[in-house]
C-alpha cells in the first residue's frame, strides 16, 4: 500500500541468504534416512481381546522382503517386543491356533498387522482381536470404560494443544489477509525435521538435544515464515493477486515442500533421539509418560503467552485489528503488512513447534503436516475462521473428539469424527463457534 | 541416455490413460471453477464416486481377505454398473456436498469438498468396511467385460486387439481399446462442453461466476444453476475415474488421493481457465511434462544394470527413487508459478477470464 | 428498427415496448411533457405526507422493519407506490434506502412486515394479480415484473455486452440444461431476444459497443447497459439504486431522459439519488427517508421546501463531514454524499484492471468536480 509498509530490501537479503544457506545444508546433507547404530530396533505390543489381556500366543514376525522370520510369545500381560535386524517393513501374523478359546482374530485384518521400524525407539504393533476368553469378566465393565474415557481425554488435551499451535497461525493468517494457506500443514513438517536435522543427522559434524534442535527448528521456522511473506505473499499482495490465485499458489507450494521433504527424508517414519522411551507415571485413572506432560505444560505456557500478547501487547492489539478490519486498521495507522509480517513469523514458528512436539509423541513422516491440515482446517472453522481465540477453542474440541470417538469407532476412522463435525459446523452455523455472524453467506 | 525411451514414455502419457482420466477429471473442474466460479478442491472424490460405483456393482463378488463374503448387489451386468458409476454415485454425491454448501461463501465449499475427498479415502481404506470396498487393496474383477470380446488373443477368436501386441510402439492391445475408447469420450463430452457453454445455460453459469447477485436479479436462481454445475462438472469426473478403473483394472482409496485432485487443478490452470479445449491439452501438456521429467532423470541417475555403469548424476545428489519424486516437486513449482504469474493460463486471456476473476 | 422489435413483440405475444426512434426531437418533448403532466395528474390528488395512499399502487409495503445488530437500518410504517410514474427515494446517507431496496426484492428479508406486488398483466401473460413478496425469493421477483439495479454496477464485465443483454431475457428455453444441449430447440427465441437485445441496445446507444467485453465500457455506459439489461426481462416496476453515481456529466442527461422513457413506456419507476437537481427534474413524487423511516412524501417542488427533509439533510450534513474529517471537504450536503457513493463504486473496481479503475475514478472525479461547479454556479 504505502511506501512505509515495503519490507525492509537488506533485512530480506540477509534472511533470504541465511535460509538458502540452511535449505543448502540440509539437502547437502547425507540422506536422513540413512539408519545409525540404535539399540531400538524392535517391535512391541500387547495384545488384547475385549481390553484383556491375552497371554501365551504365538506371533510370527516376518520382513516384507523376506529377509527376516521371527517369533515371539507374549507373557502374562499379553506384552511382546522382538528385537529385528535392521529398520525396514515388516509383517506381524498372530498364530491363531495359539490363541485361547473364545478368541479370534479380527476377520477385518485376518490377525495380521503391517509396519514400518523406524530403528529410533521399538515399534509398538497393534493387532486386534475379537471376543473374549472364556471365563474372565467381561472387559467393559462401565468403570473400565470411565477409566479409558479419561485416559482418552487427557490424550485428547494433549492433540488439541498441539493442534491449536498449528491453528493459530492458519487463522490470524486468514484474518489478516484472507488466505486460506493450504501450505501450512507443511511448516508443521518442516519445524519437525529441522529439529530432525539438528538432533539427529546432525550439522557441522554435530548431533545436538532434542531442546536445542527444538529451539533451533523453532527459530529457522520463523525465518521460513518471514520469507514466504517477503518473497511471495507481500508481491503476490502488491500485484493485486485474488485470494484464489494465492490460494492454489500455495496447493503449489505445499506440494514442493512435501514432495522435497520426501526427496530427502524418505517414506519411513522417524523418531528423535532423545526421550524416545520412557516409563509411565500413574496417575490411578490414567498414565502418562513424562515427555507427554512436557508437551502438555509447554504447549499450554506458549498457547496462554500468545493469548495475552494478543490481549496486552500493542503488536497483539494491532493483528487482532488488521483480523477484524483491516482498511479501518490501516486508516487508523497500523503498519498492515508488517503487522502480516509479523504474523507470518509467528504463525510459522508455532506451527513449526507443534510439529516438533508432535514428533516427540509420533514419529516423523514426510506427510505429517499434510495429514495435519484437514484437522487445522477443522479447528479453525469450528472456531470461526480468523479468531485466534476461536482457533483454540476449536482445536481442543477436535482433539477431544477425535480421541474420544476411538470409544465407538475404529481407531482408523478417529479423524471421521472431526470432518463431520466440521462439515456440520459449518451448515449451522458458519461463522464457526466465536465467530460474528456477519460477512458470510 | 536412451532417448527413444524416454520420448515413447513421453508419448504414452500424453496420449495414454492417465491424460485421458485427467483431461475428463478436469474437464469437470472446469465446469465447477472456470465457468460458475465453484472452489470444487474434492474432484478425487467424484472421480472415486464413478469407480467405485461401477466397481462395486461390476465386480464378481468376492471373499474378503479377513473372511466374510461381500454383499450381494455385486455383479450386475457391466452397463447397469456404469450407469450407476456415472449418474447415481456422482449426482447423489453433488447433491450431498452442494444442498449445504452453495449457499455459503465459495471457501467453505472448498473446505468441505476436500474434506469430503478424506472422509471417503478413511472409509475406503478402513479394514471395518472390508466386506463391501475391499479396504487398501481395493475392488478388482470387474473390467473384464469392457475388454472381452474386442481385446484378445487371436487364438480365442475374433478379436479386434491383441494384448500380446503393441500397437503404435506404445500401448498393449487392452491399453489400445481403452485409450481409443477414451478419446472418443473425451471429444463427445468436450463437444458437449461446447455447445452447453454457447448456449443460454452456459451463459447463466458465466454470469453467475462473475456476479451471482445480477444473476438473480435477472431472474436467474443462482443456487440451482450451481448445483446443476456441480451436478454436470461431477459426472464428468467421475467418467474420469471411471476410466482409471477400467485402465488399472482396480478401484482403490490410493487411486484418489488429494494430490489427484490438486493434479487436475494444474491441467485446467495450465489449458487456460473457463476454456473448452484447455483441461485436455493441459492435461496433455501436464502428463507429457511429468513423464518426460521422470524418464529423463531416471536416465540419468548413476545406475549399473547388468555390469555397465549408466547415466551422470551421482547418488549423493539424488537416486532413483528420489528422480521419481522430482517430477512431483516440478509439479508444485508448476502450479504456484502459473497461478501467480499467469493466472489466465498458458493459452488463455486474460480479458476474457483468469484464475483471478473470483 | 421500429418495425422488426414491434413484430417481435407480437410473436412474443405480450404488451411491446415502443423503441420508436424516428420521430423529430420536438414531435418527442412535446409528447413526453404530455406524458410527465398526465403522470402528475395521477397523483395529484394524493395527500402529502408519509404513508399516503395512492389511487392504484403497484407496491404496498406495511410495517416492513429490519435491524442490524442494535441498528434499526429500516423500519417503514406504510408505504405506497404509484402505478406508472417515476418515484424518487431520498435521504441523507446511512437512511436506509439501499436496505430498503434490498428488502422489496428479497435479496434482504424483513424482520417484519409485508410486501406487496400487484402486477396488471402487463409483463406476464394474464390478468391483474397480487403478490406477496415474502413468497418470491430473489430471483423470482424478477420473473413476475419487477427488476432492480445496484449501486454498484454489476455489468457482467467478462462477458460481452450482447451476452450480458440477453442474459436478462426471461424465459429462456435453452437455460433448461437438457434442451441446451440441443441448440435447433433454443435457437428461434435465441434470435428475437438477440434481435430485441440489438433494439434496446440501439435505443441506449451501446449498440456499437455490441461485441465488446462490457469490462471495457466506462462507468456511464455500464449504468445504461444495466438499465438496458433489466428491461429484457420485460419488467412492470423498474428500481435504479442511484443511476447517476459515478457518470460521466455528458451521460447524465441522456441516461435521465431514458429514465423518462421507461415511464413514457408505461413502466413504474423507483428510483434512489442523492442529487436534489435530478429529481426536481425527472420525478413524479418524491419519497424522504431518514433513519429508516419515510419522513415526507410529495411531488418535488413541495418536497424541497419541506422543513423535516432540510433538517434531514443538514443533520446527514454534520455526520458526513464528520465522516470524512480529512479528505472530503463538505462542498454542500449532496455532493458531500454523492462524493461517498462513488468512492465505494471507486474501491470496488479495484479487483479489475488498473486502468479500468483509473477510469472509473476519473469519471467520479469529472462528475463530482462538475457538480461542484453546477453548484456555485
Amino acid at each position: 500500500m504505502s511506501l512505509k509498509s515495503r519490507p525492509n530490501g537488506r533485512v530480506v537479503v540477509i534472511a533470504v541468504l541465511g535460509l538458502a544457506v540452511i535449505a543448502a545444508l540440509f539437502f547437502s546433507a547425507p540422506d536422513l534416512a540413512s539408519a545409525q547404530d540404535d539399540p531400538n530396533i524392535a517391535a512391541q505390543g500387547t495384545l488384547k481381546a475385549n481390553r484383556i489381556d491375552v497371554p501365551n500366543v504365538e506371533i510370527l514376525v516376518e520382513a516384507v522382503d523376506g529377509s527376516f522370520t521371527g517369533s515371539v510369545v507374549t507373557g502374562e500381560d499379553g506384552s511382546w517386543s522382538l528385537l529385528l535386524p535392521e529398520i525396514g517393513d515388516y509383517r506381524a501374523t498372530i498364530n491363531a491356533d495359539t490363541l485361547p478359546p473364545g478368541v479370534s482374530v479380527k476377520e477385518a485384518d485376518g490377525g495380521m498387522r503391517e509396519f514400518s521400524v523406524s530403528g529410533l525407539r521399538p515399534q509398538p504393533v497393534l493387532i486386534g482381536l475379537d471376543g473374549a476368553i472364556e471365563g474372565a469378566a467381561s472387559g467393559t465393565s462401565s468403570r473400565a470404560n470411565d477409566i479409558e474415557a479419561l485416559q482418552l481425554a487427557v490424550d485428547g488435551i494433549k492433540l488439541g494443544l498441539i493442534l491449536g499451535m498449528m491453528s493459530i497461525g492458519l487463522s490470524l493468517i486468514f484474518g489478516t489477509t484472507g488466505l486460506v494457506n493450504f501450505a501450512h500443514g507443511e511448516l508443521v513438517t518442516l519445524g519437525a525435521m529441522m529439529a530432525f536435522w539438528f538432533n539427529r543427522t546432525g550439522i557441522f559434524g554435530n548431533t545436538y538435544h532434542l531442546v536445542i534442535s527444538a529451539i533451533a527448528g523453532v527459530i529457522i521456522l520463523a525465518g521460513v515464515g518471514g520469507l514466504f511473506d517477503a518473497v511471495v505473499w507481500a508481491p503476490l499482495r502488491r500485484r493485486g493477486s485474488s485470494l484464489i490465485s494465492m490460494m492454489v499458489v500455495s496447493i503449489g507450494l505445499s506440494m514442493m515442500i512435501r514432495f522435497g521433504a520426501q526427496f530427502q527424508f524418505g517414506l519411513t517414519s522417524r523418531s528423535y533421539r532423545d526421550y524416545a522411551i520412557q516409563k509411565a507415571i500413574d496417575f490411578g485413572p490414567f498414565a502418562l509418560v513424562p515427555k507427554d506432560l512436557w508437551i502438555i505444560g509447554i504447549s499450554l505456557t506458549i498457547l496462554i503467552g500468545v493469548g495475552l500478547l494478543l490481549q496486552r501487547t500493542r503488536i497483539g492489539k494491532a493483528m487482532r485489528a488488521v483480523s477484524d478490519n483491516r482498511d479501518l486498521a490501516e486508516s487508523s495507522g497500523i503498519d498492515v503488512e508488517r503487522v502480516i509480517r509479523i504474523v507470518w513469523i509467528s504463525g510459522a514458528a508455532l506451527a513449526g513447534l507443534g510439529g516438533i512436539l508432535n514428533g516427540v509423541t509420533e514419529a516423523i513422516a514426510w506427510d505429517t503436516g499434510f495429514r495435519f491440515l484437514l484437522l487445522v482446517f477443522a479447528a479453525t472453522t469450528l472456531g470461526g475462521l480468523g479468531t485466534a481465540y476461536g482457533a483454540l477453542v476449536g482445536s481442543l474440541v477436535v482433539g477431544l473428539l477425535i480421541q474420544l470417538s476411538t470409544l465407538v469407532i475404529p481407531a482408523d476412522l478417529k479423524n471421521l469424527g472431526a470432518l463431520f463435525v466440521m462439515i456440520f459446523i459449518l451448515l449451522i452455523r458458519p461463522q464457526g463457534l466465536l465467530g460474528r455472524a456477519e460477512r458470510v453467506g | 541416455m536412451d532417448w527413444g525411451t524416454v520420448f515413447s514414455d513421453t508419448l504414452r502419457a500424453m496420449f495414454g490413460e492417465t491424460a485421458i482420466v485427467f483431461a475428463l477429471a478436469a474437464i469437470g473442474l472446469n465446469i465447477h471453477f472456470g465457468f460458475t466460479g465453484l472452489l470444487n478442491f474434492g474432484q478425487a472424490v467424484f472421480m472415486a464416486a464413478g469407480a467405485y460405483g461401477l466397481a462395486l456393482f461390476a465386480a464378481i463378488p468376492f471373499t474378503a481377505p479377513g473372511g466374510g463374503d461381500q454383499a450381494a448387489w455385486g455383479g450386475q451386468p457391466f452397463w447397469v454398473s456404469v450407469l450407476i458409476g456415472v449418474i447415481g454415485f456422482p449426482v447423489l454425491l453433488a447433491i450431498v456436498l452442494g444442498v449445504p454448501t452453495l449457499r455459503l461463501r465459495a471457501d467453505y465449499l472448498a473446505i468441505v469438498t476436500i474434506a469430503t475427498a478424506e472422509i471417503f479415502r478413511l472409509l475406503a481404506r478402513s479394514p471395518s468396511f472390508d466386506a463391501v470396498t475391499g479396504s487398501s487393496d481395493g475392488l478388482t474383477q470387474f473390467a473384464r467385460p469392457f475388454y472381452s470380446g474386442i481385446s484378445c488373443t487371436p487364438s480365442q477368436g475374433d478379436c479386434w486387439f491383441n494384448p500380446e501386441e503393441r500397437y503404435l510402439g506404445l500401448f498393449t492391445g487392452n491399453q489400445m481399446w481403452l485409450v481409443i475408447v477414451g478419446w472418443i469420450v473425451v471429444a463427445l463430452v468436450a463437444f458437449a462442453v461446447w455447445v452447453l457453454m454457447r448456449s443460454p445455460w452456459g451463459r447463466v453459469l458465466q454470469a453467475i461466476r462473475e456476479d451471482e447477485d445480477a444473476a438473480r436479479s435477472l431472474g436467474k436462481n443462482a443456487y440451482s444453476y450451481k448445483m446443476q454445475a456441480l451436478i454436470v462438472g461431477g459426472v464428468i469426473g467421475a467418467i474420469g475415474g471411471m476410466l482409471r478403473a477400467i485402465g488399472t483394472q482396480l478401484a482403490n482409496p490410493d487411486q484418489f488421493i488429494t494430490d489427484v485432485t490438486f493434479f487436475a487443478w494444474v491441467a485446467v490452470i495450465l489449458g487456460g481457465v473457463a476454456r473448452v479445449f484447455g483441461p485436455i491439452l493441459g492435461s496433455m501438456i501436464f502428463w507429457a511434462v511429468l513423464a518426460f521429467s521422470d524418464s529423463f532423470l531416471r536416465q540419468s541417475v548413476k545406475r549399473t544394470v547388468s555390469g555397465e555403469e549408466l547415466g551422470f548424476i551421482p547418488e549423493s545428489i539424488m537416486t532413483t527413487n528420489q528422480a521419481g519424486l522430482v517430477r512431483f516437486i516440478l509439479v508444485g513449482a508448476m502450479l504456484a508459478a502459473l497461478a501467480a504469474f499467469r493466472p489466465q493460463g498458458i493459452l488463455g486471456d486474460k480479458d476474457e477470464m483468469a484464475l483471478d476473476d473470483r | 428498427m421500429t418495425d422488426s422489435t414491434d413484430r417481435i413483440e407480437d410473436v412474443s405475444g405480450r404488451g411491446g415496448l415502443p423503441t420508436d426512434m424516428g420521430d423529430t426531437s420536438a414531435e418527442v418533448k412535446a409528447r413526453a411533457k404530455a406524458a410527465a403532466a398526465e403522470r402528475a395528474e395521477s397523483v395529484a390528488d394524493v395527500a402529502q405526507e408519509p404513508g399516503s395512499k395512492k389511487p392504484d399502487p403497484i407496491l404496498v409495503v406495511d410495517q416492513v422493519s429490519r435491524s442490524f445488530g442494535g441498528l434499526k437500518a429500516v423500519d417503514v410504517d406504510h408505504l405506497e407506490v404509484q402505478r406508472g410514474i417515476i418515484t424518487a427515494l431520498i435521504g441523507p446517507n446511512g437512511a436506509g434506502k439501499t436496505t430498503f431496496f434490498n428488502l422489496m426484492t428479497n435479496f434482504d428479508t424483513p424482520d417484519t412486515g409485508t410486501r406487496q406486488f400487484t402486477s396488471d398483466g402487463r409483463s406476464q401473460a394474464g390478468a391483474r394479480k397480487e403478490y406477496d413478496l415474502a413468497k418470491f425469493p430473489a430471483h423470482k421477483v424478477a420473473n413476475i415484473g419487477m427488476v432492480r439495479t445496484f449501486q454498484l454496477t454489476k455489468s457482467l464485465s467478462k462477458m460481452t455486452v450482447i451476452e450480458n443483454m440477453k442474459l436478462g431475457a426471461t424465459k429462456q428455453v435453452g437455460e433448461n440444461f437438457f434442451l441446451a444441449l440441443l441448440p435447433f430447440i433454443w435457437g428461434k427465441q435465441e434470435r428475437e431476444n438477440e434481435k430485441r437485445a440489438e433494439g434496446l441496445l440501439a435505443r441506449f446507444k451501446l449498440d456499437h459497443m455490441r461485441d465488446e467485453f462490457a469490462g471495457t465500457l466506462s462507468g456511464g455506459q455500464r449504468k445504461l447497459l444495466e438499465m438496458a439489461r433489466a428491461l429484457m426481462v420485460r419488467p412492470e416496476l423498474v428500481m435504479l439504486d442511484e443511476p447517476m453515481a459515478g457518470v460521466n456529466p455528458a451521460l447524465k442527461q441522456s441516461l435521465l431522459d431514458h429514465v423518462k422513457g421507461l415511464a413514457e413506456e408505461g413502466m413504474t419507476v423507483l428510483f434512489v439519488e442523492h442529487d436534489m437537481d435530478m429529481v426536481q427534474e425527472i420525478s413524479d413524487w418524491v419519497v424522504v427517508m431518514a433513519e429508516g423511516q419515510i419522513i415526507a412524501e410529495g411531488p418535488p417542488a413541495a418536497i424541497s421546501n419541506n422543513q423535516a427533509v432540510v433538517d434531514a439533510y443538514l443533520g446527514s450534513h454534520h455526520d458526513s463531514a464528520l465522516d470524512f474529517g480529512d479528505g472530503a471537504a463538505p462542498v454542500d450536503d449532496v455532493e458531500g454524499s454523492n462524493v461517498e457513493g462513488s468512492n465505494v463504486e471507486g474501491s470496488n473496481v479495484k479487483g479489475d484492471d488498473d486502468a479500468m479503475a483509473t477510469d472509473a475514478v476519473h469519471d467520479v472525479d469529472t462528475a463530482a468536480d462538475a457538480d461542484a461547479d453546477e453548484g456555485k454556479a
